[in-house]
């Protein structure tokens, strides 16, 4: 298929009715709001259903149901509303059941900004909800691997029995690109035999539920889910490295900032400054495994993001003090420059030697 | 492509002021550049409250009304997007039907709402029934960004001449890059405007 013009928000939105999501539940909110717009179009035409909430809890607990019948469902927002979601995605994620969820990140804490921000790492990779739960969390860098990545979240989600977040930030919900959308190939996923569909009078009920009265019970059930979200650790991590071999200075990013490092990068490569990224696909699991590959001639490592520098805990966990872990971004809603990172990459070279 | 033919117009030595009506979405508006504009010499009047980015309310300035009725000024409002964008142009009505008005609709092929004649239509009917003003001209507009090629162009060149024929509009702008200007076919209707990309940083 031939390549069309869209905003991310948009591409998601076709993204997913592609991959067989029929139900959306959702309440706008800037820089989000083309999804829900998006969806109240076109999911009627798909034979699915739109339906605006009262409000983001309202939204998530829809998701509840209809994921827990077995649909495909989906909800979107930005990080306040991402944030009111939380009982509800602990609730889900305790119930095991599938969904999609989409953060279009702006600044914060509180009510914070409409501009674009990633200031919701911790509450993309440890939760808000209560309870050992985890997200397998996709952090895309452009309109296009949004597009890739809502499609394999949908089926990472059946597959684990998993809510799976899909983080941007307003830039890539707002930003034109060029996309096409691939054919997905046929997934083997389980069947949704604990879906609540009706009995037909052959089986027992299924329950969805994530209340437990007995605690050795509970246990166990956390006991199985860590297990799985081992699994996912193991399978899951995802990332882009480019130029590590013999690289000074690797910088660790993802989504909007990792382009915009990737820029002061290749500008300073030209320069014959020896500089590497290593770029999140996945925010949960930390892709560990990336950090493996750097090479010994890595001496440091820069992390840069849109927030206070939310991210340089996991950077320092992974390091285990082998290199020096150095931090720039911006935050608020403020975009940082390819010049900002080129400075500071600069000014760290200067230090090391 | 209100940015570039803003810069076009500056250039041959017009006085230009840009009135960016875009008060559906508050990301790439034109007035996120108005600092680079008013350093040419063109200016921008967007929100009573000024160009801030982080402004997500429906306040336009009337200032720009000033330049309506300067017969030396040419003013170019950028209205957003489709016909809920349109709205903000209908406080201005009255003033731009006294004074003349081109209204240029802009067919970007790539952009599925608008990829066929019936999708253009669409929007066009649904702009003009808003604003209760008739579109003039056409201006193409279709891209890919920075791989923007000639056929890029000429499939938005072909689309809107159906647009053209079937409506009875003119073309009156080709924008592209400057380097796909260069290699367009000379026998195309309508002025060229380079685009600049002002709004894309250069990691986007």
């Amino acid at each position: 298929m031939a390549k069309v013009l869209m905003k991310g928000n948009e591409a998601i939105g076709e993204a997913a009715i592609r991959a067989g999501c029929r139900y959306f539940f959702g309440y706008p909110i800037t820089p989000q709001s083309e999804l829900p717009e998006y969806m109240s179009l076109h999911l009627p035409k798909a034979g699915g259903v739109f339906l605006q909430a009262e409000s983001e809890i309202a939204a998530i607990n829809m998701v509840y149901g209809a994921s827990g019948s077995g649909a495909r469902v989906m909800t979107g927002s930005s990080t306040p509303g991402i944030a009111l979601k939380q009982e509800g995605i602990s609730y889900i994620a305790g119930a095991q059941l599938p969904c999609v969820i989409v953060n279009m990140m702006r600044g914060g804490p509180g009510l914070g900004s409409i501009q674009p921000a990633q200031s919701d790492y911790n509450q993309s990779t440890r939760g808000g909800g209560g309870g050992d739960y985890r997200l397998l969390a996709y952090a895309p860098a452009s309109v296009q691997e949004m597009v890739d990545y809502v499609q394999l979240a949908f089926d990472k989600a059946d597959e684990y029995r998993n809510p799976v977040l899909v983080v941007g930030d307003g830039v890539i919900g707002q930003m034109m690109e060029p996309v096409e959308f691939r054919a997905t190939a046929a997934s083997d996923l389980p069947p949704k035999d604990w879906a609540t569909t009706g009995t037909g009078g052959k089986r027992p009920p299924n329950i969805i539920n994530s209340l437990y009265l007995d605690a050795e019970e509970l246990e166990r059930h956390n006991i199985h889910l860590a297990e799985k979200y081992n699994r996912i650790k193991e399978n899951e991590q995802r990332w882009e490295s480019v130029g590590l071999e013999g690289a000074e200075l690797v910088i660790v990013a993802y989504g909007t900032t990792a382009r915009i490092a990737k820029s002061a990068m290749e500008n300073l490569n030209r320069q014959g400054k020896k500089i590497g990224l290593l770029r999140l696909i996945t925010l949960w699991p930390f892709p560990e495994k990336g950090f493996a590959e750097l090479d010994e001639a890595t001496k440091d490592l820069l992390v840069v993001e849109m927030s206070m520098g939310q991210m340089v805990d996991d950077v320092r966990i992974v390091n285990e003090g082998k290199r020096g872990v150095h931090f720039v971004g911006r935050s608020g809603g403020v975009i940082p420059s390819t010049a900002l990172v080129e400075e500071k990459i600069l000014e760290i070279l200067e230090r090391s030697e | 492509m209100a940015v570039s033919l803003a810069m076009k117009r500056k250039s041959e030595g017009k006085k230009v002021a840009l009135g960016d009506l875009d008060i559906v979405n508050v990301y790439f508006r034109s007035r996120e550049k108005a600092e680079v504009l008013e350093e040419k010499g063109i200016h921008v009047v967007s929100s009573t409250l000024g160009h801030r980015s982080g402004l997500d309310l429906p306040a336009i300035s009337s200032e720009i009304r000033n330049y309506f009725f300067d017969p030396d000024a040419q003013v170019i409002l950028d209205v957003g997007g489709d016909k809920a964008g349109t709205n903000a142009l209908v406080m201005f009505r009255q003033d731009v039907l006294s004074v003349g008005y081109e209204m240029i609709f802009t067919v970007n092929a790539y952009r599925p709402q608008t990829s066929d004649l019936a999708g253009l239509l669409y929007h066009l009917e649904g702009i003009e029934f808003v604003s209760r003003l008739t579109v003039t001209g056409l201006a193409v507009t279709t891209h890919q960004l920075r791989d923007t090629t000639v056929s890029d162009v000429m499939k938005g060149y072909d689309l809107a001449k159906q647009l053209s024929e079937k409506r009875g509009i003119p073309i009156r702008y080709v924008c592209a890059l400057p380097h796909v200007l260069q290699e367009l076919p000379e026998d195309l209707e309508g002025e060229q405007i380079p685009i600049g990309m002002y709004l894309r940083e250069e990691w986007m």
